[in-house]
């Protein structure tokens, strides 16, 4: 079967993963490592181990790709837990910082999952760019440090130099709006 | 009563873990609403999906795919070696046999290849057994060095039923490192696994320390990081939960310890 990069889309392209497809593992690598390189190392903050945080990702898509279920949620949604998991075991192991958020979408006893309207994903990029701007500094500030880099609403407080009632205020007020600017695109699947 | 927004703040800090206990309880509640259920997805999904707004600030190296593939290749020839050998095994003596009907120079090459794969079979075992007592005395040596450390001290942990289960954690005051050796505990169902928890002194927070799945001996051992002082620790407690864990302890403890 020849894949077309620019029309199959990422759970077509799973499926062909989880039957040992190396093209389309190429397509898929070409889409999220990016990503995952950067998210881990947003987490790990180190160069080599989010290149470690890469490496076993993608081997875990090459092996369990057909464990991926579209009922819990987008590729991409799935992507970045296994990310985001891989890195939270490196800090653990290199013990660089306490963890405490250990978010888990597949625990969720739920057939509901979303995905974007939004087919290209250089678009779907500048939406999130823009909701991304559209808060303020210091409300992007604290939930990168929580939801991605796995401080505790304490520590990131701490790390701010802000009250814990007024970092609970910034996570509100920066959901509320990433909300409103991202809901509008978002489909349920 | 809450209104719509307070609960949805109420949610949007428990994705945040910036609640205490008895609000943990409340958001959960509400949680059994599909449409907060619904609302809690959702922001979870767009939360994963800011993770874009960093996607380019760093390019990944170029080295890292080959070297990806290089271990891809390593599980992918193992598979091909695997269903070459189940092919030979089922192939090629009967087409041997119907072919030229050397009957007993047949039975002798069967007879050889069967004698050859006991062996190799045998090899094999025993290859494993050395391996696994390797790995078993390596980790038992780690474990004595870890716990000849004067900084060391030890939390028994005892079974919540009738069961045998035991556990003992070794934690370095220090370092705040552990290793945690457990004993005699149930295997658990495929989906499942132990998860390991330290209960604070003034019992606000709960901390997950890591999940494993016993030996088919019921033992294990978990070197465990970052663990908390242990003077801010109460106690320490083992639950079953889903497989990869949970944010919070949801299932029944197996084995606890207290300071």
């Amino acid at each position: 079967m020849t894949l077309n990069p620019n029309t199959i889309s990422d759970v077509d392209l799973l499926a062909e993963i989880a039957s040992k497809d190396r093209a389309a593992f190429d397509m898929l690598y070409e889409r999220y490592s990016q990503l995952v390189f950067n998210l881990g190392n947003k987490i790990v903050k180190d160069h080599d181990y989010a290149g470690e945080v890469l490496q076993s990702v993608f081997v875990q898509i090459w092996n369990k790709a057909d464990t991926y279920n579209s009922k819990k949620g987008a590729v991409s949604t799935w992507i970045i837990n296994i990310t985001r998991n891989k890195s939270i075991d490196i800090l653990r192991k290199t013990k660089k910082q306490k963890l405490n958020v250990d978010l888990d979408l597949d625990n969720l006893e739920s057939d509901s999952a979303y995905e974007f309207t939004l087919s290209e994903r250089s678009e779907r990029r500048e939406i999130i760019m823009n909701a991304m701007e559209s808060i303020s500094p210091e409300q992007r500030k604290i939930i990168e440090l929580i939801y991605f880099e796995g401080y505790t609403h304490k520590e990131a407080s701490e790390i701010l130099n802000i009250p814990l009632g007024t970092a609970k205020t910034r996570v509100h007020l920066g959901i509320a709006k990433l909300r409103d600017k991202l809901t509008p695109f978002m489909v349920e699947i | 009563m809450k209104s719509k927004t307070e609960i949805q703040e109420l949610i949007n800090l428990y994705i945040f873990g910036a609640l205490e206990n008895t609000e943990i309880a409340e958001a959960e509640e509400y949680l059994k609403d599909p449409e907060f259920l619904s609302y809690y997805q959702e922001t979870l999904f767009l939360l994963d999906q800011t993770a874009y707004s960093f996607e380019d600030e760093l390019q990944v190296p170029e080295n890292i795919k080959s070297e990806i593939m290089l271990k891809i290749e390593k599980t992918s020839s193992l598979e091909d070696e695997n269903i070459a050998s189940d092919k030979n095994d089922n192939v090629v003596r009967p087409s041997f046999f119907s072919r030229y009907g050397f009957a007993i120079a047949a039975t002798i090459v069967g007879f050889l290849l069967i004698y050859t794969f006991a062996l190799t079979r045998q090899l094999n075992e025993q290859s494993t057994l050395i391996a696994k007592l390797q790995s078993e005395y390596e980790e038992n040596h780690h474990f004595v060095d870890f716990v000849s450390n004067p900084n060391v001290f030890q939390v028994k942990l005892a079974a919540n039923d009738q069961s045998k289960a035991a556990g003992n954690l070794a934690w370095d005051k220090k370092s705040n490192d552990a290793m945690l050796y457990v004993s005699n505990l149930m295997e658990l169902p495929e989906k499942n696994v132990y998860q390991v928890w330290v209960l604070h002194k003034d019992d606000s927070v709960v901390e997950a320390m890591g999940t494993f799945k016993v030996n088919p001996d019921g033992t294990y051992m978990l070197t465990i990081g970052c663990m908390p002082k242990p003077s801010d620790t109460k106690a320490i407690y083992i639950t079953m939960e889903p497989e990869g864990g949970m944010p919070e302890p949801t299932g029944n403890k197996y084995l606890s310890g207290y300071l």
